[in-house]
């Protein structure tokens, strides 16, 4: 879990981005204004900004320089190329536009964390513990054998708790974009990780979608 | 590189390559036309000299009469050598040149001078054939075609930079709306496809089911208020107006649907202008100045509209922008981006002018000033 800093003015978009990474665990501070996200930052631990561009009294670019050491992902309606490029260039660790995937802007964030060491290390849930950094999985300190593309699967399904990810997703996650295999591979698999894990109240199948991991 | 600044490249690429194509082919045809009319001058002149050393050859056997008369003719650039068979009358020329293939005619390029060679020849006494080389200079023809060139390419860059700017600030005109609705249309679109997909993958309940629902609900309306703001635009623009007497009660009435604790005062009756579009302003100017509160006051009295917020607050800079009637900047733009330049349009339209006063005492209030009540 992460504490994420949301500045972003339209109330709407805010409260999205609240619930959503709210589903996934992660901790909202939300700031409508620049001012009120430097207040936030000086009073609390933040682990990563979604800021937006266009705020009402200052621009996204100008606040960058109070956030010092905290990584910002740039979430705006700004699509030019200049703007991307003022956006990096200026400290940013990624830039997303709207309208995004809220997903996307899920995996972009778990990026970001991993890479200022704050992303998760371990998972636990009831008596399994999944070892993230090592690819291991125990219960009860017993290791389970697990194969690659199994705890990949887990490791998408980890990131992702409480978001369903489609077939293919799970499918580009344990085998990578260039796999030409069915997707019904991942449905073999998802059984096996249920069974091995006796996870079968945690992993959710949704109908001709594909799978949740539920907590 | 954007699309319409490729567009306006290529456009420009193609208008240059109209402009100077036909610049080349008009200065080209007049060159080779005045060339032409230059030698057949020169033909002339020749034929001239021709019979005049003719009929001198006859008169004086002694050829003295024919070199005064070819000095004379230097002296006019006008040069002429005369060859009875190998033998040598007069010569003229500055330099030599070889005639090839019996040509009769021969443009020569010599130091910074051109020079036109005719070769000729008449029969002296009827019997001896006498060889005539003529060489006039034509420096005139080739210089007048420098300058209009000059001139042309003058010309031409002129009206490709005039044409360059006018199309830059077309193109420019035409773009900046067209980005500002897709920015516009962003912030709506982002909260449908979040709200969507959370709806869709996430794990929630059915409160937050009705929520996203509901989030999408307005969202969806709100770009439909952005689609006909842009018809609205687009009416204004193409002059698709019905002006007439409007009764000012009728307005006020379909603005309440949508605040309904609006208060209405004063005793201004009616207003000349469309209907559509005046509710359309009082809508966006309601909108605009209801965001800190619904506490808002209108006032209709000798020809001025005053709406008034007491708990909206407007700061100087934006006051400014807004009374200067200059484009917001990007970063000051409030969700509804293009509604005060709606305003703006719909009130010059109406020969009235748009007011923005705001102090932390007052709060806000945008005067509407009416020429014709």
């Amino acid at each position: 879990m992460a504490h994420i800093l949301i500045v972003e003015d339209d109330k709407s978009i805010n409260e999205l981005m609240v619930r959503c990474l709210s589903v996934t665990g992660h901790e909202c501070l939300t700031a409508f204004t620049g001012s009120e996200a430097i207040r936030i930052v000086e009073k609390n631990i933040v682990d990563l900004i979604l800021l937006d561009i266009n705020l009402p009294d200052v621009s996204g670019y100008d606040v960058m320089d109070y956030f010092n050491g905290i990584p910002v992902i740039y979430v705006t309606a700004r699509s030019e190329l200049k703007d991307k490029i003022k956006g990096l260039n200026g400290g940013a660790e990624d830039y997303i536009v709207k309208p995004f995937d809220f997903q996307e802007l899920v995996a972009r964030m778990n990026v970001v964390l991993r890479r200022y060491g704050k992303g998760e290390d371990a998972f636990c849930l009831g008596d399994i513990k999944v070892d993230l950094k090592n690819y291991k999985v125990y219960r009860e300190n017993e290791e389970i054998n697990i194969t690659k593309q199994e705890f990949e699967l887990l490791k998408a399904l980890i990131s992702n708790k409480n978001i369903t990810l489609t077939r293919e997703q799970l499918l580009n996650a344990a085998w990578g974009w260039d796999y030409d295999g069915d997707e019904r591979t991942v449905d073999v698999h998802i059984q096996r990780i249920r069974k091995k894990l006796k996870w079968e109240s945690f992993i959710k199948t949704i109908y001709k979608i594909g799978y949740r991991l539920e907590i | 590189m954007k699309l319409w600044e490729k567009n306006y490249v290529l456009t420009m690429c193609l208008i240059m390559l109209i402009l100077y194509g036909s610049i080349f082919l008009i200065l080209s045809n007049s060159f080779r036309l005045n060339l032409r009319l230059i030698c057949e001058q020169e033909k002339q002149n020749e034929n001239n000299i021709k019979y005049a050393l003719k009929s001198l050859l006859n008169e004086d056997p002694e050829h003295t009469k024919v070199k005064l008369y070819s000095e004379e003719l230097k002296k006019q650039d006008t040069y002429v050598d005369l060859y009875d068979g190998q033998k040598e009358i007069v010569s003229y020329l500055p330099f030599k040149i070889v005639r090839e293939n019996e040509q009769s005619m021969v443009i020569i390029k010599e130091g910074a001078h051109r020079y036109l060679f005719i070769f000729d020849s008449f029969l002296y006494q009827d019997k001896d054939e006498i060889s005539l080389c003529y060489m006039g200079v034509i420096d005139e023809v080739y210089n007048n075609h420098q300058k209009l060139v000059r001139v042309m390419l003058l010309i031409s860059s002129l009206i490709t930079i005039f044409i360059a700017c006018m199309l830059y600030y077309a193109m420019r005109k035409i773009y900046h709306p067209i980005n500002n609705i897709s920015h516009e249309l962003r912030t709506p679109l982002t909260s449908i496809q979040g709200y969507a997909q959370y709806i869709l993958y996430g794990k929630i309940n059915e409160e937050d089911i009705q929520y996203a629902g509901t989030r999408i609900n307005e969202e969806a309306k709100y770009i439909n208020e952005i689609i006909e703001r842009i018809l609205v635009m687009e009416n204004i623009k193409n002059g698709e107006i019905h002006m007439g007497k409007i009764k000012l009660e009728d307005v006020w009435e379909s603005v309440k649907v949508h605040y309904p604790s609006l208060v209405v005062e004063g005793d201004m009756q009616y207003i000349i202008g469309d209907r559509t579009l005046l509710q359309s302003l009082f809508l966006n100017l309601l909108s605009n100045i209801s965001r800190a509160g619904n506490d808002i006051i209108i006032t209709a009295s000798e020809g001025v509209i005053r709406i008034q917020n007491r708990e909206d607050y407007i700061d100087p800079k934006m006051l400014d922008i807004l009374n200067g009637n200059h484009r917001i900047p990007k970063e000051r733009i409030k969700g509804r981006g293009f509604g005060a330049a709606l305003c703006q349009e719909i009130a010059s339209l109406h020969h009235a002018k748009i007011r923005y006063e705001s102090s932390e005492d007052f709060g806000t209030v945008v005067s509407l000033l009416f020429d014709t009540c």
